[in-house]
């Protein structure tokens, strides 16, 4: 049995079986697989059964010509399947058994790219929103006395999020497009929903972390953990609906990403030393319980930390 | 409550001014003596200008006094600060009744802000110094050029020494304007008691002097050499003596022990601060946001000031208590802003060539018994090694609702003074009983 898939643009617009052979393909109504194409001539092409055991598909004097992958052939012997192109046409050819149903694939699972509606898109936004809310609402400041606009506050910012996520998928939309990656609006926002959460999730490592670590320490994770969340959401990004192993491909433009996100920091603190802003931290968390007020040095050691200060002050000024 | 320091009295801004005439206009009704001063000590009162060789013009002004047969003029540190600082590109001058007359720098005390510079070729009579300070309640006159606009008596009364400040000061009830500093503060025999240099900012007729045995042993010095490198050093021997003399004071009132009984700041107890602060305390409820802050601020007053770098030996200490009945996570998401609003980023421009960036340490530190979020900033001075404006916030983190802040700024001190003072004035803040 052999099934013969009409594609357009990649994607299969027409699907149909043929129990046995010859099967002529072309223009012309008497043949067994009708192409309406005005470059498909009347009887463009035929598929012969092979004296190997496979198929033989051969041109029959299609004005256009009979493309096997990019080159133009006569004839091409096949088994399994063959993707051709008859005139304008493309149609994949592939022979099928009756055997035992396949099971599904994890890797098949995820690559089914079902029929998603405007719901599914709210849906995706809804969960983005969500994550964003929770990040907003972990901040310590949006709870202070003297923040009186909590409500307005978090519409606000929700209403000015979900235009910006909508930008932002498009401009990511646009650009896996150019990758000529088969991708929907719905998978980028699929994605917005997944990685968003990755906000809530290095906010409440940062906040764990003030107990258990020492400030210093504390305070560069504080630092790093979003420009981290931000590869792995950019990094994600980029592997959408991309076929095949992604390891490598992954790695690779983390260490992109983390590489421009370093020179974007470092040229900010430059700057900021340039203008003499001082990098200062305030931070401070509730004492918890069980953990008080986390680790702290002597007044000594601090001591000797702000003598470090006056000495670079000093050294730049010489 | 902000002082005007010795360099904003002869820059005092109009409308001040002009309230300040007025009053003087309203207060003083000169006797009949007061004209027989004006005759006799006339000839010993100059007008001291700094210029940069134009005639017409002056970027400072002030006033002086003779002292000495041979042409010394007595005045205030803050009048010829400008020319001390670049001695190549200002020159000075002292305009009197016989004339006008190049000056020279012969010494300077920038600590009690003073100066001597002497005019060549000078006739007058020298002004005596009294051999002692003005009694409480003693009239006295002053003199002075106001604005430039001409010769000027005021008359008032001695009060003794401020009772505030490391420094001392005549306490003066006097209305004294921007120009007078420098001139001479007589008693009833011609004799001077001391030199106008400040009044008290917003408020009427309270002047400073300083007193007149300080001129007495400022005369005593060997005149200056007044190349650049030498006047910078002697500078810096003046900050070093006066910030040893200032640490060593506080240190000193520190380790009296407890004289007075505990500050009560809201929920916060510190032991008492030395008599040389000024303070003031507040209380302020925010009903709104469910917070109560008592606050208690104080400065050392009559300290000095360095043209470039701004006043020198001065402590500010802030010591603050904050009770919240709300979410403690809300709480500790506001002391951050608090701090941060305390923490006295550079205060004068990016890129000055006198001062260094200023540079910071952050850290959970453990002081007496308690927990604090300290972050101290550090600049350091260019042409005074070793010596910094250093400000300091600490704040408590081992209750939840309820916090113990200070703020500490240490100026022109050295590292190890700020550090050591820090410490002892974190560890004299408790939590007060409950």
């Amino acid at each position: 049995m052999l099934v013969i898939r009409v594609l357009r643009d990649g994607s299969v617009v027409r699907e149909e079986l043929f129990r046995s052979t010859p099967i002529t393909i072309g223009r012309s109504a008497s043949c067994h697989l009708v192409l309406t194409d005005s470059s498909v001539s009347r009887e463009h092409a035929r598929i012969d059964r092979d004296q190997g055991g496979g198929f033989v598909l051969v041109d029959g004097s299609g004005t256009n010509g009979l493309y096997a992958g990019p080159k133009r052939v006569a004839s091409e012997r096949f088994s399994g399947r063959l993707r051709a192109r008859l005139g304008l046409t493309e149609i994949e050819i592939e022979e099928v058994s009756a055997d035992a149903t396949q099971p599904i694939s994890l890797e098949d699972l995820h690559q089914l790219d079902q029929r998603r509606t405007p719901i599914t898109w709210a849906n995706y936004i809804g969960v983005t929103l969500a994550a964003l809310a929770l990040e907003t609402v972990m901040e310590p400041e949006f709870w202070s006395p003297w923040n009186s606009q909590r409500v307005v506050f978090l519409v606000w910012r929700s209403l000015t999020a979900s235009v910006a996520i909508l930008v932002f998928a498009s401009i990511l939309l646009g650009l896996l497009k150019a990758a000529s990656r088969k991708v929907r609006m719905a998978d980028v926002l699929n994605h917005f929903a997944v990685y968003s959460w990755l906000g809530p999730l290095s906010a409440a490592i940062s906040l764990l972390a003030y107990y258990l670590l020492s400030d210093g320490l504390a305070s560069s994770l504080r630092s790093w953990l979003p420009s981290i969340a931000v590869v792995v959401f950019l990094t994600q990004a980029a592997a959408i609906r991309r076929p095949g192993p992604n390891r490598t491909f992954r790695w690779r433009w983390a260490a992109a990403f983390l590489l421009i996100l370093m020179g974007i920091d470092f040229t900010r603190a430059y700057a900021a030393r340039k203008m003499g802003e001082p990098d200062i931290d305030h931070t401070m968390q509730a004492p918890a319980p069980g953990l008080g007020a986390g680790p702290a040095v002597s007044f000594e050691d601090y001591a000797e930390s702000v003598d470090a200060a006056g000495k670079r002050s000093e050294a730049q000024v010489r | 409550m902000a002082l005007v320091n010795g360099p904003l009295l002869i820059r005092l801004e109009i409308p001040m001014n002009l309230l300040l005439v007025l009053l003087a206009l309203a207060a003083t009704q000169a006797p009949a003596t007061s004209e027989g001063a004006y005759a006799r000590l006339k000839p010993s009162l100059f007008t001291i200008e700094i210029h940069s060789g134009n005639r017409e013009s002056k970027s400072s002004l002030g006033s002086g006094y003779l002292v000495s047969g041979d042409g010394l003029i007595a005045t205030n540190y803050h009048v010829v600060a400008s020319f001390i600082e670049d001695p190549v590109r200002n020159q000075l001058r002292a305009k009197g009744q016989t004339g006008e007359y190049p000056l020279t720098l012969v010494q300077f005390d920038l600590i009690h802000d003073i100066a001597l510079v002497r005019a060549a070729g000078v006739s007058g009579k020298p002004l005596a110094l009294a051999d002692s300070p003005p009694q409480a309640g003693e009239r006295i006159i002053s003199f002075g050029n106001p604005e430039g606009l001409g010769l000027s008596l005021i008359e008032g009364n001695a009060n003794g020494f401020a009772t505030k400040g490391v420094v001392p000061r005549l306490l003066l009830s006097m209305p004294l304007n921007s120009g007078m500093s420098g001139g001479p503060i007589l008693n009833s025999r011609d004799q001077v008691v001391g030199t106008n240099v400040s009044v008290q900012w917003l408020s009427n007729s309270l002047s400073f002097g300083v007193p007149a045995q300080a001129l007495r042993e400022l005369l005593t010095r060997a005149p200056l050499d007044i190349a650049r490198p030498a006047l910078q050093a002697e500078m810096n021997r003046q900050l070093d003596a006066f910030e040893k003399q200032t640490t060593d004071a506080l240190t000193r009132a520190f380790q009296a022990g407890p004289r007075e009984p505990d500050l009560i700041i809201g929920g916060a107890r510190s032991k008492a601060l030395p008599p040389a602060f000024a303070c003031w305390d507040n209380r302020q409820e925010f009903e709104r946001e469910g917070v109560v802050k008592s606050q208690y601020g104080c400065d050392l007053q009559f300290t000095p000031a360095i043209e470039k770098l701004g006043p020198i030996g001065s402590v500010q200490i802030q010591i603050e208590h904050f009770v919240s009945e709300r979410s403690s996570y809300g709480f500790y998401g506001y002391l951050p802003t608090h701090a941060h609003s305390h923490q006295e980023v550079p205060p004068r421009a990016p890129g000055d060539p006198d001062l260094g960036p200023p540079e910071c340490a952050s850290n959970r530190v453990a002081v007496g018994g308690e927990v604090w979020k300290i972050t101290t900033c550090a600049v350091a001075f260019k042409a005074s090694p070793g010596f910094f404006d250093i400000d300091l916030v600490a704040t408590s983190l081992s209750r939840p609702k309820e916090a113990m802040f200070l703020s500490l700024g240490f100026k022109g001190f050295r590292m190890k003074s700020a550090l050591d003072l820090s410490k002892r004035l974190i560890e004299n803040v408790s939590w007060g009983a409950n």
